[in-house]
């Protein structure tokens, strides 16, 4: 279990015009954020440029020593007892390799496996499954500086995973990748998740990494957490706008008070928001027409994350 | 039987630790040689050359120089050949250290932050100075030749202690060399500070500490170059014949453990200040 209880961490500031004075400001990169992530979970946290997610990861994994608050792994302190932690997790920076550039991957792989003094049979079977998972063996002979970014991606996820850590971290997993490599690293974590039960916290930029798939999802903005459930609740907060599209037989009878309105035929579109009580809108349309069929296409995630962000920053400056 | 325990633990660490520098040492070689075979051997023509010119220095040295402070042109080069030494031998590990920089500030310190072994101990293996064991080869055979010509007669003690006093030295030039690196967590630089204590300051090395101003004799006891060589060979050439000189080169261990145990206390410290880089 991943515990972390009102984590702040600031950043001193350089003042750039006199860089000798000493008035330290201070900029708060994490401020008092508190979850807790029990094990199997597979949880996205996301948020916009420098609102804190790495430095959050970086808190948990140990790489930084929390300014107040502390962590949790297991019971275990991730930055005073690093090598005990370090043993039952796996990191990944999405822009920083691990891999030795000039060697091939297997060199890098045995490296760890003499760091993690990992047994040679269980170092055998496990590498043989991560070969075979992560589809390691096309580019196996050939030196990492070679490799795409996306295979670079499934060795860095190899090199994570060889010691088989109960967590796993990913900072930025499918940074400058393209669809479909970002869809197999996918595939790849959710099968990780499922079959070998390993609890996953990864940021992201891709709302899409997260909507296909975490059960769960934290928003951080401005180093405080903004949103911490379900996906599906997370969308029934939104005050963005759904959009209903209805097919009718006939001539449609249409009634007041329908924002962005259009008809095409015998079929009408309008949006519909749920918090501001426009579900008795639609009831009344459906009681006065004949509906042949109805979709309801929520909106876009990116939207109801934008929207959050925003509604965020509008509490600060009040 | 817990002692042997304990001892049998030990021995598989330290076999541990070797087997990771071969590791580490085997793979910088096969990265290094993998794609630049002709820049690799233009290198090597030019490590030549810079081992050559210690050689040049030595020699005019001996040939060209009266002696100072008590110490005849003979016993200065014996002085700079153990110099030579012991900053080989300090400084095999050193290496990522001189780009603290790059760790700090980019953040590269992370990847060695998330493994079950200290980090201090995996920068040491990171990139292992091969070469300097040739300075070690030159060192230790122009002391054995200016020790003929001098006319020493050691008996076993001194022979002993003679090695003992190059690792001990060894230590010691690590431990200097180290020192001040932890400052880039402070000042996100410290390659000026570190340039003038392990470059800049080393030169003292080579002449005995009496010959220079009382300021910089004390610089040379805070910063303890003073026990890098010139104390061991006060008692090694028999400049002090005092029962007690034979204390010396334990001097220079103590030094040395000292300043390797201040390094690791000022590393430590800065760790918690270590801020990494990117949101």
């Amino acid at each position: 279990m991943i515990e972390a209880s009102h984590l702040c961490k600031n950043y001193p500031i350089k003042n750039h015009n006199n860089p000798f004075r000493k008035d330290r400001q201070l900029r708060c990169a994490v401020d008092d954020i508190s979850f807790t992530v029990s094990p199997g979970e597979l949880v996205g946290y996301i948020g916009p440029n420098g609102a804190g997610k790495s430095t959050t990861i970086k808190m948990l994994t140990g790489i930084l020593l929390p300014d107040g608050g502390m962590v949790r792994v297991d019971g275990i302190d991730p930055f005073y007892q690093r090598k005990q932690n370090c043993r039952k997790i796996g990191v990944l920076f999405g822009q920083r390799s691990q891999l030795w550039w000039h060697l091939r991957l297997d060199d890098t792989y045995r490296l760890l496996k003499h760091l993690y003094e990992i047994p040679d049979e269980q170092y055998r079977k496990r590498l043989s499954v991560l070969r075979e998972m992560l589809e390691l063996d096309s580019f196996w002979d050939q030196p990492v500086r070679q490799l795409s970014l996306g295979q670079r991606m499934r060795g860095e996820l190899a090199a994570a995973l060889l010691h088989s850590p109960s967590y796993l971290y990913l900072d930025e997993p499918t940074v400058g990748m393209d669809v479909l490599v970002k869809e197999r690293i996918r595939e790849l974590l959710k099968e990780l998740n499922r079959q070998d039960g390993v609890t996953i916290l990864l940021t992201t930029h891709d709302l899409e990494d997260v909507e296909r798939l975490c059960s769960r999802v934290m928003v951080i903005n401005h180093g405080k957490l903004l949103y911490d459930g379900t996906m599906a609740q997370l969308r029934s907060r939104c005050t963005a706008d759904a959009t209903v599209t209805i097919d009718i037989q006939g001539e449609p009878t249409i009634i007041d008070g329908l924002r962005n309105f259009r008809q095409k035929g015998n079929q009408i579109t309008f949006s519909l928001n749920r918090r501001l009580g426009e579900g008795q809108l639609l009831a009344q349309i459906v009681g006065c027409n004949h509906v042949r069929d109805i979709t309801i296409q929520e909106p876009p995630i990116e939207e109801v994350v934008r929207d959050l962000y925003q509604r965020s920053g509008e509490e600060e400056q009040r | 039987m817990r002692i042997r325990n304990r001892g049998c633990w030990l021995a598989g660490r330290i076999v541990w630790f070797f087997q990771l520098c071969a590791m580490t040492l085997s793979m910088c070689w096969r990265g290094y040689i993998s794609y630049k075979g002709w820049s690799a051997l233009v290198h090597g023509i030019g490590l030549i050359i810079g081992y050559l010119g210690e050689y040049v220095v030595l020699y005019t040295m001996i040939t060209n120089f009266p002696g100072v402070g008590g110490f005849t042109a003979l016993e200065i080069c014996f002085l700079y050949a153990m110099g030579l030494v012991a900053y080989a031998l300090g400084n095999l590990h050193t290496r990522e250290f001189w780009r603290m920089d790059e760790l700090v500030l980019r953040g590269k310190l992370d990847l060695f932050l998330v493994r079950p072994v200290s980090p201090l101990l995996q920068l040491f293996v990171q990139d292992i100075q091969v070469g300097y064991l040739s300075h070690l080869v030159l060192g230790i055979g122009s002391m054995m030749l200016i020790k003929g010509m001098i006319g020493l007669s050691w008996d076993l003690a001194h022979w002993a202690l003679f090695f003992f006093s190059l690792l001990a030295g060894g230590i010691l030039m690590g431990g200097i060399s180290l020192l001040t690196t932890p400052l880039t967590f402070w000042w996100g630089r410290s390659d000026a500070v570190t340039r003038f204590v392990r470059g800049g300051m080393r030169q003292t090395l080579q002449y005995p500490v009496t010959i220079y101003p009382k300021f910089i004799q004390r610089l040379l006891y805070i910063i303890p170059y003073a026990f890098v060589c010139y104390y061991p060979c006060l008692y090694l050439l028999e400049k002090d014949t005092s029962p007690l000189a034979v204390l010396y080169p334990f001097y220079t261990l103590l030094a040395g453990v000292i300043t390797n145990l201040a390094f690791y206390l000022f590393w430590r410290l800065g760790l918690r200040r270590y801020n990494s880089a990117g949101g």
